[in-house]
């Protein structure tokens, strides 16, 4: 594939990956941190803090997560390649 | 299957063929009204788009979280006063994981330049 095309095409699944990631810990966070509760309209000092929080851990773990993925790819790509050119 | 109706029918006792099968309500939201201007990027439909599933997710959540009593098809003052709670703090919950999301990444950023400022530094 022309690179120029191929950077275009990671940057838009990037995109699409961030948006989605950011669904996903907005769901997450809700139900972790906000109980279905609604006596009131304004968000508690309790839940704010636990949202701050809940926010930092999920883009921790979102990264830590994605290097470790990228490592086991990167190990299984080499195992691959050994095993083929072993039995070659 | 759905079908128009005037105000003077929706005011008459309706039987429950009609009501099985479907009475069609004006919408909550006036979509023409809200409807952006196409532009050249799509952005501003992209951020309708992203508006309506907003407008979606919060009824289904507080739809669950509210409303507990079938045996009316009423909505009672309570699950009313509880939904429109829950719109709201939903609302300020999203501004507020919003808000933390664009500082982690922009403390990102400012990680990532001062790493590549400093690389960049003549020895």
């Amino acid at each position: 594939m022309d690179p120029v095309k191929a950077q275009q095409l990671a940057a838009e699944l990037e995109v699409e990956m961030m948006a989605d990631m950011y669904n996903r810990m907005t769901n997450a966070c809700h139900r972790k941190c906000v109980p279905p509760h609604y006596k009131e309209a304004e968000l508690t000092k309790g839940e704010s803090v636990c949202l701050d929080r809940c926010v930092a851990k999920y883009l921790d773990l979102h990264e830590r997560l994605g290097r470790k993925l990228t490592e086991l790819s990167v190990q299984d790509e080499e195992m691959m390649r050994k095993a083929a050119v072993g039995s070659g | 299957m759905w079908t128009l109706r005037t105000e003077a029918q929706n005011s008459e006792a309706q039987s429950p063929v009609t009501v099985a099968s479907g009475v069609h309500r004006k919408p909550a939201l006036n979509y023409t009204a809200r409807r952006p201007v196409r532009d050249k990027t799509g952005e501003s439909d992209r951020t309708f788009k992203e508006f309506l599933g907003t407008y979606n997710k919060v009824t289904e959540n507080c739809f669950m979280d509210c409303v507990r009593d079938f045996t009316t098809r009423d909505v009672k003052p309570e699950e009313s006063s509880c939904s429109e709670s829950c719109l709201q703090k939903y609302l300020k919950m999203t501004q507020r994981i919003s808000m933390r999301f664009q500082e982690y990444h922009i403390q990102q950023n400012e990680a990532l330049a001062a790493k590549a400022g400093l690389l960049g530094q003549p020895r």
